[in-house]
């Protein structure tokens, strides 16, 4: 899955510099999948290219071989990195916020202990010092970001608000299921 | 009979009664229950997404029972409760 997809040579003469070229074979090994990595002789034709096609967005950087005055080309795919942030905008509250602190995520298991202490930054207090009201937000808040998606979301919300797990799940039930119902009803 | 097994137990009987409002007091529906239970004597838990009574298991059972009777009366549409025997 990770193999480098290799185009072969592009022009009709054989790839001088075999060095080079293994070199950018394991350049884009080292780089991964959203990479592509390409020789690039003088004259623009691309001799050998590792990696995947590239669609959408391009970001591209060229590194001069000065030797053979051939040139690498390092392509990386934007549309991935754009993926990539929709996800961890899923995860992460006040991503925009200039509240929010300067570590990221490190782990997504610590993903709840960081979403729950941006919660409680953006309210002013911990948790346990919250009033009724910000306790109720708080959850509300967690859910409409997914957190409850995660491992172990439940068991540690409801330890941090001194309820049961049955009564989170039961809040959450309910507060869901108003959303849906309130048109129709009330 | 059962009743008198659950007699010498102690019980933690937590609930939620919906409809739920976010507030920092409890609706009139909740707040109703909460009285109720306040009255009893027990030891009573107002949590932010539900109320927590614990005592002897008849005691409580017949707190929660009248607790329940004021709340449908005040309002409530949906009591969800959990019985726990903590001894």
């Amino acid at each position: 899955m990770t193999a480098p997809r290799n185009d072969g040579d592009r022009g009709s003469k054989p790839a001088r510099g075999g060095s080079e070229r293994d070199f950018a074979e394991a350049l884009a090994q080292v780089l991964g999948p959203l990479y592509r990595v390409s020789v690039v002789a003088p004259d623009g034709t691309e001799e050998a290219t590792f990696g995947p096609v590239l669609f959408g967005r391009v970001v591209a950087a060229e590194i001069p071989l000065p030797r053979s005055g051939r040139r690498l080309v390092l392509g990386l795919d934007l549309t991935a990195v754009d993926a990539a942030r929709r996800t961890a905008e899923l995860l992460a509250i006040g991503w925009d916020d200039s509240e929010r602190p300067a570590g990221a995520f490190t782990h997504v298991d610590q993903a709840m202990d960081e979403l729950i202490s941006l919660a409680e930054q953006s309210v002013g207090r911990s948790l346990a010092e919250m009033n009724r009201l910000e306790k109720q937000r708080v959850v509300r808040f967690l859910d409409e970001r997914g957190a409850f998606a995660l491992r172990k979301s439940v068991e540690r919300v409801a330890d941090a608000l001194g309820v049961s797990r049955f009564t989170v799940y039961n809040y959450l039930d309910a507060s869901r299921s108003v959303v849906t119902e309130s048109p129709q009803k009330n | 009979m059962v009743g008198a097994i659950l007699c010498s137990s102690m019980v933690q009987v937590e609930f939620t009664i919906y409809p739920f409002q976010e507030g920092n007091s409890p609706p009139a529906h909740v707040q109703a229950a909460i009285d109720v239970l306040s009255a009893s004597g027990l030891d009573v838990d107002v949590g932010p997404l539900s109320t927590t009574v614990s005592g002897p298991a008849d005691e409580v059972f017949d707190a929660v029972r009248s607790a329940q009777s004021a709340a449908v009366a005040a309002g409530a549409e949906r009591i969800v409760v959990r019985v726990e025997v903590i001894g």
